[in-house]
Parts: C-alpha cells; structure tokens; sequence
C-alpha cells in the first residue's frame, strides 16, 4: 500500500509539473525573433509619388488569410509587402518566418509570380504567389 | 428441480448481430478518420516533398489515436459489446490493437519530425527539441507517448511474465493517462482539427464517448450492482488440497441475470489486499439469494481469499463470459472439464436444459483426489439422467494429449473421444481447462468429426 501511495503522489506531482508549462494549456511559445525577418514595412498605399503601390487579393486558406502589397516602380516589381499572413497552427506561423521572406527574394529576382513553391510550405507558397498574381494582374489594368 | 427451470434462449442468442454491428462501428470510425485526412488534401499532398512526410505523419497519428480509442472501448466492459464478443476475445483484440497502435505511433513521431525538418531546414535533433518545447500540448504529448510506450513493453510477453499480475494491471492503467496527455495536442497542432470545427467536435464527442462508457461501465455499474445486491461471503468451504468453494448469500440475484458458465470479477472486502480482483466462475447454476464460487488457491492471493470470514462484503463486476447456453445450436450436449475448469462446466450441468441421456461430461483430473465436487456432480446426473465420465490419471508424458497416461497408451485422442461419447459429431460441446489441454481436446474433436462451429471455450491468459 505505501508503494501504491508513493506511485500516486509522483504522478500527481509529475501531472502538476506537465501542466504548469506553458504549452500545456494550449499556447505556445513565440519563436525567438519572429517577425523580425518577413520583409520590409509594407508602405501606405499611394505614399510613393513615382511608383504604383497596388494591394494583391485576400486569399483564404484553412490556416488564415495571406496578403500583399506590390510596389511597382520603373515596369518592374520593386517590393512585395506582407499584408497578412498565416495566423492559425503553430507549424505555419514557423512556415510565415521561413518561406515568406524567400518567396519574396525569388519574386524580386525573377520579376513574376510564377516561382517554385518553397519545399514543405506548399500552402503558404500558393496563397502568396496568388495575391501577388491579382495585385500584378492590377497593375496591367491601371 | 425441473429441467426446464431455465428455458433454452433463442439459438445464438443474437451474438452475432451484435458482433457485425461492433465490427461495423469500428471500421466507421476508422474511415471517418481516413476522410478527414483526405478530405484536408491528404493524397495530394503525399508526393510533395516535405509535405508529404508531415501528411504521412497526420494519417498515421489520426489512425493511432483511433486505434487507442477503440482499445479502451475493448475494454470499458460495455455489457452489449461483452456478449458480443466475449471478454476473452476482447482482450485478444485489445492487445493486437495495442501493438499496432504503438508502431504507428512511433512513425507518426519519425515521420512528423523528419517533414518539418525538411520544411525548416533544420537539424532533426533540433527539430523535435523545438517541437516538444514551443508547439502546444507537445510537453504533454512527449509524456503520455513515454507512459504508452511503457505500457506496451511491459506488456510484451517476456516482460509480462516477470512481473507479478496486480502490479501489472496496476501500471497498465498509466496507459489511460498517455493517452490524455496525448489527446491535447492532437487539438491544438492537428491541421485538420486546427482548421475545422467540425472536426474538432467528432474527435471530442468520440473521446467523450469512450470516457463516459469507461466510467459507466467499469466503475459505476459494478459500484451500483454490488449496492443493490449486496453480495456477502457466506462460508468459505474446502473442497480438496488447495481448492475452495465461497458461498455467497445476496438480495435480488435474479435480477443480476448471471447464467451457468458464466464468471464474474470478486474483490473480497478483507482489508489489506482487497482492491485485488479475481475472475472466477461460478460454480454453481445462479440462485435468487446466493452464488458461489470455486477456486484454486494456487496464487499468492490465495490463502487471503481461503481464509475470509462470514460477513465480509463482496464487490462484483460482471457477469461476463459467453460460454452459456445461448451458444448451443442442438440438442445433445457434451461438456468436458480438466482440473479447476470443472466449475462453469459443474454450472452448466446444473443449469442447461436437456433430456434424459442427452448430455454426458467428462471430467479430467490428475488423480482421484482432485475430483472436486464430485458427490454433487453425482447428485445432479442422477436426478437429471446425465451421464458423466471421470478420467482421474497423470497426462502422458510423451505427447500432448487430453486423456490420461492409461488411456493414451491404449487409443488415438479421437479414438477415445467417440469411444466414450455416443452420437458425438452431433454434439455440442463446451470446453474448460488449461489451454494447452483445451488446444489438445479441440484437435481431437476435429479429428473425431465435430464441426468447429460447435465446439465452444473461452480461451484466457497469455
């Protein structure tokens, strides 16, 4: 009996240790310098006297909305702002710090939307390059 | 008593049905599981790179998890389920389960941890590190999967005999509680879960579910029947060397509704020790005010049992077991017991409706000693024409057989089998005794010509 009473004092101090971690109630812990890395500020529309500042199509996924905002100057794409991104699961706010700065460098070099998708963020890849397509689209109708 | 005190359920006894519709249940549940995942895209996304780990990795912790759920209702002793299938086989299927549900598990951790290392370009090592500490209820997950897994070895068979049974029961239970832990961070980091609410609510309402029927069944029912019969050790009786019968005065046991063959779980309110529970058979056909019970005091809990006194307060679970009348498909009967498995069949004798001359037992011991219960088998065979056929003697030493040394020399196991029993292959016959005598016994009613569908024995322990 004194065994049985020992297992269960441990257990319930293991439980009470589980559970005062923060994760253990349903949050998680913020990744070191998330946020730091997206992408430059994205600028107010119109703000840019010489250049076209067009706002891409709100894409909805099933972890969020994903927004940008395309900087056009000289016939070319000279910055693409994050509007909104991935919002909901963890593993897609690691996904937002990851691929969306790459996406970025991979649209400014190849001056389109059509880039390969980023490896293991199929569904972030696909909603930035398609708000990036609508804003691009815009701009042609101006 | 007249023979036909019990009447003769309906042939089967709707087992069957029952079964289809369990078996039904379980194969939705799993498909549900399987659409969830395809629905989120799962196919499609298996060739990508990356994704394609992290969807394998979904499927196989979706299919895990259900396989976990459905083991704890393997054995949440849900009355409907249990006559079903029968507790043994029950807990043949909850161990294959487990097994299967643990490998899964285990790719659900190496296929999860190599996708997302591949999508962030990290380490593996400092993938799952990041993983157990920021992603949420994943602290937990890594607890319940650790108590799982411990559940598992110790229940691998070498482990399992190492270990004495309580304390193995007692550590099984941890299994419950791996799989809380883990259910959390299946909610918080499972996309499909994420990202849809009606998702979320299935999973909730299936594992509310199994919980409520754990609770129900496997502690409320057995608290509320032992209250209201009230069940009390009346004497405890030696039979022969170390077997004893416990007589067990109670109120309302009609309603209890426990039939011959069947056994039920005994925890003996004698102070230290008595959370230790017994499955034992009941030994005698059920009476409105008393039951009773035989066993053998081999184990270590025995001699506690033996030596309860008047007065002490019983706790019951139960009645479990199918090997009842409701199995029968004819007429003509033969039970055949070896050693302590005489007690269900000693109930059946009492209890089975029959005609003159049309049941016959035969009872196996190691000597003449270990008949147990001989003088009121007697009884009953003569009141009720059975005939019955005792085979005291030591095995043979030189193959596996369920006759005596004597007889073995002498005939074939089949041989022996129609010699003894006229009209065999039309019988039914019900089965008990250590299982390598029953694996024994089955082979030579096959050989000797009885179709296995009547042939009927619970087949415990491993």
């Amino acid at each position: 009996m004194r065994k049985i009473t020992f297992f269960l004092l441990a257990t319930i101090a293991g439980l009470v240790g589980l559970f005062s971690y923060r994760t253990s109630l349903g949050e998680a812990v913020p990744q070191a310098g998330a946020g730091a890395a997206t992408s430059s500020p994205a600028p107010p529309p119109g703000a840019i006297v010489d250049g076209l500042v067009v706002d891409g199509d709100a894409v909805l996924t099933e972890y969020g909305t994903v927004q940008v905002r395309v900087t056009f100057a000289g016939g070319r794409i000279a910055d693409v702002a994050v509007l909104r991104k991935h919002t909901v699961h963890e593993h897609s706010l690691v996904l937002n710090e990851l691929a969306l700065p790459r996406l970025r460098e991979q649209v400014l070099d190849a001056q389109s939307a059509e880039v390969d998708t980023v490896s293991g963020a199929t569904a972030t890849s696909r909603a930035y390059l398609g708000s990036l397509q609508s804003a691009i689209d815009r701009a042609h109708l101006r | 008593m007249t023979p036909d005190r019990i009447p003769l359920p309906r042939p089967r006894d709707g087992a069957v049905g029952r079964a289809v519709t369990a078996a039904l249940a379980c194969v939705t549940v799993l498909v549900v599981v399987v659409v969830l995942w395809v629905s989120a895209g799962g196919m499609a996304a298996l060739g990508a790179d990356g994704t394609g780990l992290v969807t394998a990795a979904r499927l196989t912790g979706l299919v895990a998890s259900d396989l976990l759920l459905l083991q704890v209702l393997a054995m949440a002793r849900v009355p409907w389920v249990e006559r079903a299938w029968g507790q043994d086989r029950l807990a043949r299927i909850h161990r294959l389960l487990g097994f299967t549900s643990c490998w899964l598990m285990a790719a659900h951790v190496v296929l999860v941890v190599a996708g997302y290392a591949v999508s962030t370009g990290t380490g593996v090592l400092a993938q799952l590190a990041d993983l157990v500490v920021r992603y949420p209820g994943m602290l937990l997950a890594v607890a319940g999967t650790a108590l799982l897994v411990l559940v598992v070895a110790l229940s691998v068979r070498a482990a399992r005999r190492r270990v004495r049974y309580e304390n193995w029961h007692l550590l099984h239970l941890y299994a419950y509680l791996g799989v809380g832990l883990a259910l959390p961070h299946q909610l918080w980091n499972g996309a499909h879960f994420v990202t849809s609410p009606a998702a979320t609510v299935y999973w909730w309402t299936l594992w509310g579910c199994a919980a409520a029927a754990l609770l129900a069944f496997r502690v409320g029912r057995p608290l509320w029947l032992s209250r209201r019969h009230r069940l009390t050790v009346g004497e405890v009786r030696h039979e022969a060397s170390d077997v004893y019968s416990v007589y067990l005065p109670g109120r309302r046991l009609d309603r209890l509704a426990a039939r011959p063959g069947q056994f039920l779980t005994w925890r003996l309110r004698t102070g230290r020790g008595w959370s230790r529970a017994h499955p034992f058979s009941l030994s005698e056909a059920p009476r409105a005010d008393r039951l009773r019970f035989t066993f053998r005091s081999a184990g270590d809990d025995g001699g506690r049992l033996a030596g309860a006194t008047p007065g002490t307060a019983v706790l019951i679970e139960g009645p479990f077991g199918t090997l009842t009348e409701g199995r029968r498909r004819g007429e003509r009967v033969l039970l055949m017991a070896a050693g302590i498995g005489i007690t269900p069949m000693r109930a059946l004798l009492e209890g089975m409706r029959y005609a003159d001359r049309e049941l016959t037992l035969i009872y196996r011991a190691r000597s003449a000693d270990e008949l147990v219960l001989r003088d009121e088998i007697d009884a009953i065979a003569a009141e009720r024409g059975a005939q019955v056929i005792y085979l005291p003697g030591p095995p043979p030493t030189g193959r596996a057989s369920w006759l005596t040394a004597e007889l073995a020399e002498r005939y074939a196991d089949h041989e022996a089998l129609t010699h003894l029993v006229p009209e065999l292959a039309g019988r039914d016959v019900f089965l008990c005794g250590p299982p390598p005598w029953m694996a024994a016994a089955r082979a030579a009613l096959r050989a000797a010509g009885v179709p296995a569908r009547q042939v009927h024995d619970e087949r415990f322990g491993w």
